[in-house]
């Protein structure tokens, strides 16, 4: 199987083998062929009397486990607690940001602020903090602590759930049961109720799954408000990308991970370290890029480039170019280190939970952030000068990239055509077919299948059928590096009726030419934004999301976060593709659950198809079957 | 002649050989489409679990040996049980049909042949057959550990004297030492 389409990976992939170094592609290649049972989902190690399989094929092997659990119940216990783990990333991040709001507003985070105090002031009057008479530090205090309170166990419903979602859905919600008690609570509950002897019922406990599922949601819309405070709400910002973007005469540090709590302030430092960079000999100075969604993060505020996504994280080492890498949670290969002895990269852990072997460890903490971020920058500055001229093989592959099309950002482009009104234009070109519908890319790289080709051939389908195109995390590292974040992209690949509106929106906004073809919507914390465009669009139209021409695909997932993320996404009510098959194909209870009973009892439903091309048309399907619900 | 060989030692449990004897003998050969047959794929052979003690239990991969003379050819009363020029023991493209008497399965030494439908829902007698589309068979190509192998008997048994010997030249080396060691003593 050919490993990857993007050339600057390919390029390296050669240069890796080539120097003996071992990647996740070989790893990958080591592991096969990998365990049917796993695959499949029929194994269980919930308890010490394991682990139990179930035969797939029910023919000489066992049908239940040695408590009794059949296959459906095993393999929906196994997919709740994937997505328990999702969730629990996603709250982590999130109680990250509101523990240093919290700081800030007790002065114990100098390095930080009330960025966009527009944010600040319509989050607090969303969630409803009085703000009268108040200053930013008691305000910032109260919406701290009312944010981590929405992780314990709670008597109401979550703030961030309640009041971003449409009244149909949390009626919906409600009448499944589905309305989470706390946003920990429920992965605690989730962990509880799949351990040995509790909840059997297999759809029981996917309800249980769902509800955990929009615990994820609450945290992940929490996470993307108070980081929009904190750092700024996007707004577009032209960038680059692709492993080009390293500079072979400046210190090149790569903020990786996925939380800007660090990579914020080490992008505020690097400016002021320009003098003692080029004393080390680096004429350019530091040339901070992005690995993952921290790239993400500071791509979309500051216009820092994006070098790479996650499965190909061990590249940009092998370019030798690369001084450091500064990590903090998250999609962080423990392989970082053994890549870097055959280099002079520095790799740097800085959270207490995230620690890596072999690499150093600089404490991260919010009192002394600017200090530790120079300690960071300083480390790389000194690996700069032991980096070796003779491995230096950047590829030469760059290409522009827009980001920062938060949703903020897409309402004030519209609002350029329509001011007093600025969904209308929006609705109006899917009312007459301008656009079909939209569609959501979401999701990771997957080692199993060629690095974005899924991707690459699925959008460029929905494109050209005109389909209106958002992108996170991933998916928008993906198309940054396929040239996708542009407007030439959309002269080339968007069907008539999406390139006019993208061309007369991005002449509105003062572009001189369209949007690009794919809107960058934020890292993967930020799916929600999406959500509240199309919860914005049903409220608008008097409708639920479960009936909008809007649809989502991770087509190359792979982490646990894409399993939350798909799974709210379907309670949401959209048609959610994968790409590549979960491991619930052992059960076809579960299967039929998530790919058909979901679609009676929420309208959202999983469509599991490898194949780009059959997963484009069955996208447009959906989409236009609800465009037919709505007689549009 | 190449044949299934099975170190034990190595075994794990994990039955991935298993799954894939199934899936190699399905309609679809993939995972997910074999699980959706009907009938479902059966394996031909079988990891077995024997306890050892009270606390070990030993894994053992169970092949067809394709015995000669076999057992199960000379019990095979419409003759449908033969031998292939490939030298492998099969009921299937013989000149006689499989009327699923049994016979094969209760003479098998090693119980290697289920009595079970085959892929057209026809009961018969099943057995290894070593994957005749594949190289190396399903099994030993899907092994993770190496504990089943597709090789020359000679090939093997050279394996295991090398083991062996490995061992042998270490306490060689140890008792010469200690020999070394008594002398100076004196």
């Amino acid at each position: 199987m050919e490993r990857s389409i993007s050339p600057d990976s390919v390029l390296m992939i050669k240069a890796a083998q080539a120097a003996g170094i071992t990647t996740a592609w070989d790893r990958y290649e080591a592991q096969l062929p990998q365990c049917g049972f796993g695959e499949t989902g029929l194994c269980c190690r919930h308890c010490l009397q394991g682990p139990c399989r179930i035969d797939p094929f029910g023919v000489t092997g066992p049908k239940a486990g040695i408590c009794g659990a059949t296959a459906d119940t095993i393999v929906a216990r196994g997919l709740a607690r994937s997505i328990a783990g999702g969730t629990a990333s996603h709250s982590a991040h999130a109680k990250h940001l509101a523990h240093t709001m919290l700081k800030w507003s007790r002065g114990q985070a100098p390095d930080y602020g009330i960025k966009d105090k527009t944010k600040f002031y319509a989050v607090l009057d969303r969630v409803g903090i009085a703000r009268d008479g108040k200053s930013d530090e008691q305000l910032a205090g109260e919406l701290a602590k009312l944010a981590l309170a929405e992780f314990s166990e709670r008597e109401e419903p979550p703030v961030w759930l309640k009041t971003t979602i449409t009244a149909g859905r949390m009626a919906k919600f409600e009448k499944f049961g589905l309305i989470p008690q706390g946003l920990d609570s429920t992965v605690a509950e989730v962990m509880h109720r799949t351990t040995n002897g509790v909840d059997a019922d297999p759809v029981n406990i996917l309800l249980g799954a769902i509800k955990c599922a929009l615990s994820d949601y609450a945290g992940m819309y929490l996470a993307t408000d108070l980081s929009d405070i904190l750092f700024g709400t996007p707004a577009p910002v032209m960038a680059a990308a692709n492993l080009g973007v390293l500079k072979e005469n400046a210190v090149n540090v790569a903020v990786h991970g996925h939380n800007p709590v660090l990579s914020e302030v080490i992008v505020a430092e690097a400016m002021g370290m320009k003098a003692e960079a080029q004393a080390a000999g680096a004429p350019e100075g530091i040339n901070l890029v992005g690995i993952c969604c921290t790239g993400h993060e500071v791509m979309m505020r500051h216009g820092i480039p994006s070098a790479t996504n996650s499965l190909s994280q061990e590249l940009a080492i092998v370019t030798g170019a690369l001084d450091a890498a500064v990590v903090d949670y998250q999609c962080i290969m423990p392989s970082l280190p053994e890549v870097a002895k055959k280099y002079h990269t520095a790799i740097i852990t800085t959270m207490s939970i995230a620690k890596i072997p072999g690499a150093t460890h600089i404490e991260f903490d919010e009192k002394h952030a600017g200090e530790k971020a120079r300690e960071v920058l300083r480390l790389a500055i000194e690996a700069f000068k032991k980096r070796d001229p003779a491995k230096v093989n950047i590829p030469p592959v760059r290409n522009d990239a827009m980001a920062g099309m938060s949703a903020e950002t897409i309402v004030k482009v519209l609002s350029s055509v329509n001011p007093d009104d600025p969904l209308k234009p929006l609705i109006d070109n899917i009312v007459n077919g301008n656009i079909l519908g939209v569609c959501l890319f979401a999701g990771c790289n997957d080692v199993k299948i060629t690095q974005d080709k899924t991707f690459v051939t699925l959008v460029k389908e929905l494109a050209a059928q005109n389909v209106l195109i958002l992108c996170t995390g991933c998916a928008a590292g993906t198309f940054a590096r396929h040239g996708l974040l542009t407007p030439a992209a959309t002269e080339k690949y968007a069907g008539p009726g999406l390139k006019a509106v993208l061309t007369a929106l991005g002449n509105a906004a003062g572009l001189n030419g369209p949007l690009p073809l794919a809107l960058h919507t934020g890292s993967c914390v930020d799916n929600t934004r999406a959500a509240s465009i199309a919860t914005a669009i049903a409220n608008k139209l008097g409708v639920d999301v479960s009936q909008l021409p809007v649809v989502a695909t991770a087509p190359e997932a792979a982490m646990e976060k894409a399993v939350s993320i798909g799974t709210w996404a379907v309670a949401m009510g959209l048609p959610t593709h994968v790409g590549v098959v979960p491991p619930v194909t052992g059960s076809p209870l579960v299967v039929q659950v998530l790919t058909q009973t979901a679609k009676d009892l929420l309208g959202g439903y999983f469509i599991v198809e490898p194949d780009p091309k059959v997963a484009a048309g069955k996208l447009v399907a959906a989409i236009k079957e609800r465009r037919q619900g709505l007689g549009i | 002649m190449k044949r299934l060989y099975v170190r034990p030692e190595l075994c794990t449990g994990c039955k991935t050989c298993e799954l894939a004897c199934a899936v190699e003998h399905s309609r679809s050969k993939n995972l997910l489409g074999a699980m959706l047959e009907s009938p479902p794929p059966h394996p031909r052979l079988y990891v077995e679990a024997v306890l050892t003690s009270p606390f070990e239990v030993l894994k053992m991969p169970m092949t067809c040996r394709h015995c000669d003379p076999a057992p199960c050819m000379a019990a095979c009363i419409p003759q449908a049980m033969h031998r292939s020029p490939d030298d492998v023991v099969t009921n299937v493209g013989g000149k006689h049909a499989c009327i699923a008497c049994g016979m094969c399965v209760m003479m098998c030494p090693f119980g290697m042949i289920a009595r079970a439908p085959n892929l057209d829902g026809k009961v018969m007698a099943l057995k290894c057959d070593l994957c005749p589309d594949r190289a190396v068979p399903a099994c030993a190509a899907s092994c993770p550990e190496g504990a089943i192998v597709f090789m020359e008997g000679d090939e093997f048994a050279h394996g295991a004297r090398q083991r062996a010997s490995a061992v042998l030249s270490a306490a060689r080396a140890m008792r010469e030492a200690t020999l070394v060691q008594s002398q100076e003593e004196q």
